[in-house]
């Protein structure tokens, strides 16, 4: 016996050793597996910054590697939104551009330079292997380690994440997400101990979180309603009291740091419901006092009264504040999320961006597979088996479900809770399956014991013995068949999420990619070509007009003031470059050389049946330009008579006289995209397109890529002498007679009239 | 002293607040998880029909239930896939039910397993068949 302790006291401690290196290496290898699968697009291709996005955020950290931090802060952008310019300090969330400063500062300080662009690109890969880390120890508190290692190998991989963190993709989301599941973390941490340290690293935590993205407001609502769900349920306890107080006041002290947060946390609405959860913990804690000290009468009138005073005072305070103005109602994104129509009427903007769109179920299958499929049954358990933490899973899980279901981008919040809950599924599933015998034989000797106690009393009791010990054959074949099931499901996810993430979500929207019949690989790099050719040709102080999209990429690549970009922060600019976009050739002129613009950039799509260009984007821009000036610009004016939207034959004379038709299909009607097609064939649009012999009159071609796709003009300087178009002009008679109003009164020509006359001796006389 | 109070503090709170039993919160949670991932919400924004027509190869109108584009969905294929999602969490819940009956016959453990498996996997492999009809390049296109 005691060789058996000793040997299973070794085993124990041995054991111990083992769990700690697997968990080490398994969470080292889930790093280097998200690492890994997000490196296609550098793999195929080159260490660029893709999309439009991350080339501001590379700009920005490439102006504060080079001049500081502190004029990073205080930079003022003038070549962006050309001439309003851009109080860049002010309006960014700078966690992402520090967090590569840093790591660049400590490399550079370690001697081991390494270019402020492969940071860049290099970044959001490595924080998917900590968003992995920080998610392991989140499951192991909400349920155990083995739940922990299942979710952290599932977000490693799962496409929902790693469609915005792939490397290239230099944006907020890529550090955010590592953030929120660390701040999560720290916070089920603290409501299990309430301990103020926990709280207060949990309010650090959130500072980091909200210097890094927009999306803090999920964070600093989604607590409080897990506390209100507490006191709700009868939950609430002195430990909850403490970590919401110390993470409210912590927490929103430091995110008003934030230059762009600003006062925010005190004066919208948006975190409103914060300040009163806060308010009420207080209430509640204050009563739970009270009602050790006075007898139950008492304080039931001083429960519900109090409570619905405070109620009622707070309910009237907060709308008397937003109708005086002193507090902002839900601003328009947020508001968009529960009255979904808002967008489209209101503000166009918001709606035209297709991320905001909502989502359809390939997107729920492409970015989960399997996690989405298993998410219930993760739910089902921790319903099942409630305590603290998993109230808070749970209501992450459904308000993270819905927001996903209404706008597509929200998936990216939907996706760590759902991990989070298949891991506890699958954990608990492979617990009870994996292990064969011991449950059975504990089973059977209870069993056993229990017909020996009361042999005489129980008949049935031989049957049911029977019974259980004829299980055993059955029991291992059903459980280990279950298990290997559950393995090829798993297996299943691992080769969907490379392949999804290889085919679909690896494409640097800066190069295109096309496949040829035979397989090969053809790269169309015209954004890069254009860029390159406004660097080298254009004077250093040109302006660029162009759609908005585009803005972040020129300034990026070519370097170049533009008019608007990505921001979209000032939607009466965008709308007046819609205007322009939109009108015929002289007002829109008149419109370029109001805001001094040298040089015009359109995409245009249709040499190569490039879906995504400004023709497709029209539309919007119209939409856009009409919501600021409504009288001169209106969308029915650009449809065909039977109301559909075509640049074909049929199509409307304001459609074929604006000024984007115009550029984007100047010489366009004398080229063939192909052998057997018509002169004009529009390959994006599938037909002959309406007005081919077009001639500009105050911008002029200055370049045209390989594929036609971006198309550069230059706005003419306005002439020195107004010239009067041949059908205008006015002749005067000439000829013979003299008419007499050349002549003046005084006679003859060359004299002048009333022409003073002086007569020595008198003065003057003055007429 | 935290938990006492705390039960202390249950009655007048569930005085005010119905408390619903833990299994209907659930259930309802459930139903929505069907019309959610099916993506209900992008048909009733977008105003899709239940069902689309197509033109088949003669010009007749025929209806077509899976839009074969992958941008866009109709009302009843969204409900037949959030079903199918939700079936195969509900698979992992019958293997979790086999487990903690008590007194269970063989018959009814190995029934419990087999809809249990079948549940989780064929759910998979249904809306495998559904993407198929919408995006080609999925069980066409090579690692390139």
């Amino acid at each position: 016996l005691k060789v058996m302790s000793s040997k299973s006291g070794l085993l124990r401690s041995n054991s111990l050793a083992y769990t700690s290196l697997l968990t080490f290496v398994i969470l080292a290898l889930a790093w280097f597996v998200g690492f890994a699968s997000r490196l296609f697009a550098i793999v195929r291709f080159e260490s660029i910054i893709h999309e439009f996005d991350p080339w501001f955020n590379y700009r920005a950290t490439a102006h504060m590697v080079e001049h500081g931090y502190y004029n990073f802060l205080n930079w003022f952008d003038e070549r962006a939104w050309y001439p309003l310019g851009r109080i860049v300090g002010g309006t960014v969330y700078p966690g992402l551009m520090v967090t590569s400063g840093l790591i660049h500062h400590v490399l550079d300080v370690l001697n081991f330079p390494v270019h402020i662009r492969d940071i860049c690109v290099f970044l959001a890969p490595t924080f998917s292997g900590l968003t992995a880390i920080a998610t392991y120890f989140l499951t192991k508190e909400l349920w155990s380690a083995g739940a922990g290692l299942f979710a952290a190998c599932f977000i490693a991989i799962s496409p929902g994440y790693t469609s915005r963190s792939v490397a290239g993709s230099y944006d907020n989301e890529g550090i955010a997400i590592f953030a929120l599941q660390a701040t999560y973390f720290l916070w089920v941490k603290s409501v299990k101990t309430g301990s103020v340290m926990w709280a207060a690293l949990c309010g650090l935590m959130y500072f980091y979180m909200v210097s890094a993205w927009g999306g803090y407001v999920f964070i600093i609502n989604l607590i409080p309603l897990h506390v209100l769900a507490l006191i709700c349920i009868g939950r609430f306890s002195s430990r909850v009291y403490t970590a919401y107080s110390s993470f409210y006041a912590l927490g929103t002290i430091l995110s008003m740091q934030i230059p762009f947060v600003g006062f925010q946390p005190v004066r919208t609405s948006e975190h409103m419901p914060a300040l009163g959860v806060f308010g009420l913990v207080q209430i509640v804690a204050a009563m739970q006092y009270a009602r050790t000290r006075v007898t139950r009468a008492q304080f039931l009138t001083i429960f519900i009264g109090g409570l619905s005073i405070a109620l009622g005072v707070g309910l009237a305070g907060y709308l008397a504040l937003v109708w005086g103005g002193y507090v902002a109602p839900f601003s328009g994104r947020f508001y968009s999320l529960w009255d979904t129509g808002y967008a489209k009427i209101h503000i166009p903007i918001i709606a035209s961006v297709s991320e905001h769109q909502p989502t359809t179920w390939v997107s729920f299958f492409f970015d989960l597979h399997i996690t989405a499929a298993v998410f219930p049954a993760g739910l089902w358990y921790c319903v099942k088996n409630v305590n603290d933490e998993r109230v808070f899973i749970i209501l992450y899980a459904v308000s993270a479900v819905y927001f996903a279901g209404v706008m597509v981008r929200l998936m990216l919040t939907l996706t760590p809770v759902v991990c989070v809950l298949a891991g506890i599924a699958f954990s608990l599933t492979f617990e009870k399956f994996l292990k064969n015998d011991d449950h059975f034989r504990s089973n059977a000797t209870g069993a056993d014991n229990k017909q020996y106690d009361k042999l005489k009393k129980q008949k049935a009791g031989t049957s049911t013995d029977g019974v259980s010990l004829s299980e055993d054959p059955i029991g291992p074949n059903v459980r280990s068949i279950v298990s290997f099931l559950m393995s090829i499901l798993l297996l299943m996810f691992v080769v969907h999420a490379t392949y999804v993430t290889s085919n679909a979500y690896s494409h640097p929207s800066v190069v295109l990619q096309s496949s040829t019949s035979n397989g090969g690989r053809v790269i169309m790099d015209d954004f890069r070509e254009a860029y390159h050719w406004l660097r080298e040709n254009t004077p250093d102080d040109a302006r660029i007009m162009s759609w908005w999209d585009y803005g972040y990429q020129i300034a990026g690549m070519a370097n170049r003031t533009t008019l608007v970009d990505n921001n979209t922060w000032n939607n009466s600019h965008i709308a007046l470059v819609g205007k322009a976009m939109s009108s015929n050739e002289s007002a829109a002129y008149e419109i370029m050389r109001e805001l001094d613009v040298d040089y015009v950039l359109v995409i245009f799509g249709g040499v190569i049946g490039y879906s995504g260009d400004d023709i497709n984007k029209f539309l919007w821009m119209v939409r856009i330009a009409e919501g600021e000036h409504p009288k001169e610009i209106k969308e029915a004016n650009y449809f065909t008579e039977s109301g559909e939207y075509s640049v074909g034959a049929q199509a409307s004379q304001t459609m074929l006289n604006c000024l984007m038709y115009k550029m984007s299909y100047y010489r366009f009607g004398e080229t063939r995209v192909g052998y057997n097609q018509a002169a004009g064939f529009d390959r994006t649009r599938n037909y002959v397109i309406g007005k081919k012999d077009i001639t500009l009159e105050h911008v002029e071609e200055a370049y045209t890529t390989e594929n036609w796709l971006v198309r550069i003009y230059r706005v003419k300087k306005p002439v020195n002498r107004n010239a009067v178009k041949y059908t205008e002009r006015k002749i005067r008679p000439t000829g013979g007679h003299k008419s007499s109003s050349t002549v003046g009164r005084s006679g003859r020509k060359g004299t002048l009239k009333n022409k003073a006359v002086v007569v020595k001796g008198k003065r003057p006389l003055t007429a | 002293s935290g938990k006492m109070a705390s039960e202390g503090m249950e009655a007048p709170l569930q005085f005010l607040i119905p408390s619903l039993p833990r299994m209907f919160v659930f259930f309802l949670v459930l139903v929505s998880y069907v019309f959610v991932s099916g993506g209900v919400p992008y048909c009733t924004i977008t105003g899709m029909p239940f069902m689309g027509t197509a033109v088949d190869d003669r010009g007749n109108q025929v209806p077509q239930a899976i839009m074969p584009r992958s941008n866009g969905q109709y009302l009843g294929e969204g409900i037949a896939v959030g079903f199918f999602l939700t079936m195969g969490g509900l698979g992992m819940v019958f293997l979790d039910r086999m487990n903690s009956m008590t007194n269970p016959s063989r018959m009814a453990r190995l029934f419990l397993a087999a809809v249990g498996m079948a549940c989780t996997l064929g759910s998979i492999f249904a809306i495998r068949a559904f993407i198929g009809k919408k995006d080609h390049w999925y069980f066409k296109a090579s690692m390139y």
